[in-house]
């Protein structure tokens, strides 16, 4: 079996499904949306961070790298083409300024370690919820967790961008399943792949089979960046679509800037948005 | 009450029938006060709001404050000249070596315990302040009434015989209850002086209402709480008028009235099934009573300002949990109680809420998350499944484990049976620490020797030779401590035993004892600590960065925390970052939590106090955290010096990123073995919505499934409370929960303040810590 990279867990969250969450984030996603909230979860491999404002400048990490490669700057060497993700100079760092995010979880240790917020879920009716990155891209992994969090009496859902084999997600995952949060982003198929990076033509097409089968358990929601997805044209398309699809009820989510540090810790500069035209984002160069 | 024993008591009486008629002379000579328009009568103090002095216990400490204490820059406390006159000319001097403190030090040779107390900066006794920190058993006097309880006495004084004819132990005996009756005779005395004096401003008052109200209060005070109770007004009077007569007789310090919602019921409930009283009326009445509560606060000198800051007196109401049967308590009176204080907001009483998850309903659980998240304070909850176990395994039956109640700030009582005393002791762990890694010695005191010369550590091979040094020198400071104690506690027998809490007590009257000789049926002593989170991660820090990682050595940890780590960045980054966290899984940070929870019970539990009672460990620290903090140099966690300690059981600020993790650290500490319980404090950012709400009381519900004792919030982010730092005069009615109580926020401390503003805020969204505002990072007691 092929086995994501599990980012990180994120316990009691309120806002992935009905009461409190668990929430694990994998990594590796299709999708290359300019907004990404989770940017350090696209890659499948690992990614490193670097927050800077933790960072003491003491050299421990420059030391530590035993990539022969790396350049001796003021910066740890963790953003330079050099750097292979080993994580050796997070190891090394006093102050957690460096992390390393991926890492590999036997599926029956994050069943256990799940389990342990079992009594959290009994009392406010939540569960455990899959996000990423994309969740789907590990239908077989992530559909052994839920069937054994199922047999535990866990409730679980999944939150996706719909890029991805339905096929193998229907037959291991979507039994499993108690809900599905399915991101519709923008109706265009031109602007989708514009700011996402690849066409939207399977995800609705994903979007239609899955809502018929799963009725008010599939939740629509759509991002609401602003000046790309929250035009009314975008919104009044995905609305149709949705209200035709027999899903149950859309979403729409907030934007946030939160974002842009996470960007920022991966050596990136975020892209910033302005609502109004449809052209007024200022992408990266 | 000075008067009385310098100018009229005969010395050669026992010392508790001379007491006892100076309580009896303060009362019936104690001025009917009826400042408002209040449903209940009278006042605790002379002034409408007031703060009582005792000069035989603490009251001394103001005398050379006298002068400072209305204008001083914390939390000034008026006192008219003319006042300050009375108490330096005429009350201070005869207490001078008097007081309880002086005659401890005379008694006993000025003992070395007794010094060490006096230093401030490794234990406090709060003996010297006395007889407090209890809850009466107020159910007595609301049923039988002072006359029921005198008969009581009387019989038994006869039962003993002629005076002269007794041992020793029997004139004893005969003297405690008469006594008894004496001090009794007093609270009736006070009653119908009440009762006149509500008919003399009856007759001149004008606003009708207000005239029907005195008359009511006359015609009830002229019966109680002599007679019965008949009604529920009677009920909550004879309750109110005993509350300001014992503090005739003892400090005001968390005397509380225990189960009000379970005692009071069967009044309420029989006038609102005969139509005598309404749901509103009723409302009306607790409100009253709530208010009358607060009309007195401690007298606090300067010094104290800092350890004890802000606290009003603390009386503990405890609502809901389950019956002496083991059914469910929560009856209509629970939500009415509730509601009044939802509607105040005030600093006392100190409300608690007992929630027992097998036995009590959601509804109950979410209306007091309601109530938390409108007052964003109080009421605090307690485990009942916790409490009532802990206080079986200290020998407490069933039935009355199961009618525990709160004193003071969290600490267990069975109410009205036991004596517990549970803030006799305030332990500061961070000075045993100090001496484990100075060889007996601490920055603070400099060269000199307090306890044994222990290892030393630079040449430790391993983290348990240091555990064994800290062993060392914390039973050093207890048995010093347990010492002292028992020392007071003598010559509180000796000098003012109290006759009239005993007779408000089960116990004292069947054995013929008073409080203060072990005669209520359970008897313990407790002390709380200082400095458990510090402690705990200063201990991981030891045996994980020297002991393990082996990064630093215990000589540059010790250079270190000398200089403040002012050159040592790295060595102060690994130390916050690296070492272990008590409030996180960490098995090294788990271990030494639970390491240090048993050792301390252990060692209490060695003790016998004077009244044969065991010694409780608890973890409350008021402002004790904030106070000893600022006298502290810098710690082996990277706590720097000065800055404030961890308050309660809580965990060092900003050390515990997710909320579910702090959940379960603290849940998984071992409650057998803290009899005396914790003050858990939590931030929250936000309670709004009903979904909020409802996950706010699973998350609560499920921290004590999982064995937590104790919980209290502060509904509050950090902008809100920075807000109200810099810019006091927006904040007059911000009430925050200090660490067992609550207290106005602007009369704490700066460094009190700050502690507040830097604990961690846990995210209403993603249950992690919120983002704290940069330019306060050195607030961080780690930062």
């Amino acid at each position: 079996m092929k086995y994501p990279l599990v980012a990180r867990i994120q316990r009691l969250s309120t806002h992935d499904g009905p009461g409190l969450r668990d929430v694990i984030f994998f990594k590796g996603c299709p999708l290359h949306c300019l907004w990404c909230h989770n940017p350090e979860n696209v890659n499948a491999a690992a990614t490193m961070l670097w927050f800077e404002e933790r960072c003491i400048s003491c050299g421990k990490c420059q030391d530590a790298c035993p990539n022969p490669g790396h350049s001796k700057g003021a910066q740890p060497p963790v953003h330079s083409n050099q750097c292979t993700c080993c994580g050796v100079c997070a190891d090394a760092c006093p102050a957690l300024a460096i992390e390393r995010v991926g890492r590999k979880i036997e599926p029956k240790d994050l069943v256990s370690t799940l389990l342990k917020d079992k009594s959290y879920f009994d009392n406010s009716n939540g569960g455990i919820t899959f996000s990423g990155g994309e969740p789907a891209l590990w239908p077989k992994y992530v559909g052994n967790v839920a069937q054994s969090l199922k047999q535990h009496g866990v409730t679980v859902g999944i939150e996706t961008a719909g890029y991805f084999d339905l096929g193998p997600f229907q037959q291991l995952l979507q039994p499993w399943l108690d809900f599905i949060f399915f991101d519709l982003k923008l109706y265009d198929a031109k602007a989708h792949q514009k700011y996402t990076g690849i066409d939207n033509a399977q995800i609705l097409s994903n979007f239609s089979i899955l809502a018929r089968q799963m009725g008010q358990r599939l939740i629509p929601r759509t991002p609401l960046v602003p000046g790309i997805t929250d035009t009314e044209e975008n919104l009044r398309h995905i609305g149709a679509l949705v209200s035709k699809s027999g899903a149950g009820q859309w979403q729409h989510l907030t934007f946030n800037s939160s974002y842009e540090l996470k960007w920022k810790c991966m050596g990136q500069a975020p892209a910033t948005f302005h609502s109004g035209k449809n052209d007024s984002v200022n992408a990266p160069q | 009450m000075t008067t009385y024993l310098r100018d009229m008591a005969d010395d050669r009486e026992a010392p508790i029938v001379r007491y006892a008629k100076a309580v009896r002379h303060f009362l019936g000579n104690k001025r009917p006060l009826f400042p408002d328009e209040s449903l209940l009568p009278g006042t605790t103090t002379s002034k409408v709001f007031g703060a009582p002095v005792y000069p035989e216990l603490t009251g001394m400490l103001i005398w050379p404050e006298l002068d400072t204490i209305s204008n001083r820059k914390d939390n000034p406390q008026y006192l008219s000249p003319k006042d300050a006159a009375i108490l330096a000319h005429n009350v201070f001097p005869y207490w001078m070596e008097r007081n309880i403190l002086e005659r401890t030090r005379k008694e006993y040779h000025d003992p070395r315990c007794l010094k060490l107390f006096e230093k401030l900066v490794f234990f406090i006794t709060s003996k010297p302040g006395a007889v407090s920190h209890t809850i009466p058993w107020y159910e007595q006097i609301i049923t039988y009434g002072t006359e029921g309880i005198m008969a009581q006495a009387q019989n038994r004084q006869e039962r003993l015989g002629a005076k002269d004819n007794l041992t020793a132990e029997q004139k004893a005996q005969f003297d405690f209850y008469e006594a008894v009756q004496i001090a009794l005779d007093g609270v009736g005395a006070y009653s119908r002086n009440l009762a006149q004096q509500a008919k003399v401003l009856a007759a001149t008052e004008r606003d009708l209402k207000q005239k029907d109200n005195l008359l009511e209060m006359a015609r009830i005070c002229s019966t109680i709480p002599m007679k019965p109770a008949t009604g529920f007004r009677e009920a909550l009077t004879a309750l109110w008028i005993a509350q300001i007569a014992v503090h005739a007789e003892n400090i005001n310090m968390a005397i509380s009235p225990g189960r009000v919602d379970q005692y009071l019921y069967p009044y309420y409930q029989k006038d609102i099934a005969s139509g005598v009283l309404s749901r509103k009326d009723a409302l009306e009445l607790v409100g009253c009573f709530w208010l009358k509560l607060n009309d007195n606060t401690n007298l606090v000198p300067n010094t104290a300002e800092k350890l004890f800051g802000g606290a009003g007196s603390v009386p503990a109401v405890t609502l809901g949990g389950i019956t002496p049967e083991g059914t469910d308590a929560v009856n209509d009176l629970t939500w009415l109680f509730l509601r009044a204080t939802e509607l105040l907001k005030l600093r006392d009483p100190n409300v608690n809420a007992r929630y027992h998850h097998e036995v009590n309903s959601d509804a109950y659980l979410e209306r007091v998350s309601e109530v938390i998240a409108e007052t964003r304070a109080i009421p605090a909850f307690h485990n009942d499944v916790t409490a009532i176990r802990t206080l079986e395994k200290q020998g407490i039956e069933t039935a009355d484990a199961r009618d525990f109640a709160i004193i003071g700030c969290v600490e267990l009582g069975s109410a009205g049976r036991a004596y517990d005393m549970p803030a006799a002791i305030i332990m500061n762990l961070v000075a045993p620490l100090e001496m484990a890694l100075y060889q007996g010695k601490r920055p603070i005191t400099k060269d000199e020797q307090i306890g044994p010369v222990t290892a030393n550590p630079n040449e430790m091979t391993s983290f348990e030779q240091f555990f064994d040094s800290f062993k060392t020198q914390l039973k050093f400071v207890i048995d010093e401590a347990v010492t002292l104690n028992n020392s007071f506690g003598r010559i509180h027998q000796e000098t003012m035993p109290p006759a009239l809490l005993s007779a408000l007590f089960d116990g004292p009257i069947a054995n013929g004892r008073d409080l203060s000789r072990g005669g209520a049926k359970y008897n313990s002593s407790g002390a709380t600590h200082v400095g458990f989170a510090d402690v705990v991660d200063s201990l991981n820090a030891i045996e994980q960065v020297v002991f393990i990682d082996k990064k630093f050595t215990f000589n540059e940890l010790i250079n270190g925390i000398r200089n403040n780590f002012e050159k040592e960045k790295e060595l102060h980054a690994y130390l916050v970052n690296r070492a272990p966290k008590y409030g996180t899984s960490h098995p090294v940070a788990k271990k030494n939590a639970q390491q240090l929870i048993s050792l301390l019970f252990q060692l209490y539990q060695e003790h016998t106090n004077y009244r044969g009672g065991r010694y409780r460990p608890a973890f409350w620290t008021m402002t004790n955290h904030s106070g000893l903090g600022k006298l502290t140099g810098a710690l082996p966690n990277g706590r720097k010096a000065g800055r404030n300690f961890s308050s309660g059981i809580t965990p060092v600020s900003q050390a515990t990123v997710e909320l579910a993790d702090c959940l379960d650290a603290v849940a998984a500490l071992n409650s057998d073995e803290i009899p005396g319980n914790v003050a858990f404090n939590l931030k929250y950012t936000q309670v709004k919505t009903p979904e909020e709400s409802k996950e706010f009381s699973a998350l609560v519900k499920t921290y004590f499934q999982k064995g937590g004792m104790q919980v209290q919030f502060n509904i509050m982010n950090y902008e809100m409370l920075i807000r109200a730092m810099e810019h006091p005069e927006d904040s007059m009615n911000l009430l925050v929960r200090v660490s067992g109580y609550s207290a106005w926020f602007n009369d704490l401390t700066r460094a009190m303040k700050e502690e507040i503003v830097a604990r961690t805020a846990y995210d209403i969204i993603d249950r992690r810590a919120a983002k704290y505002p940069a330019e306060y990072t050195g607030l961080i007691p780690c930062s």
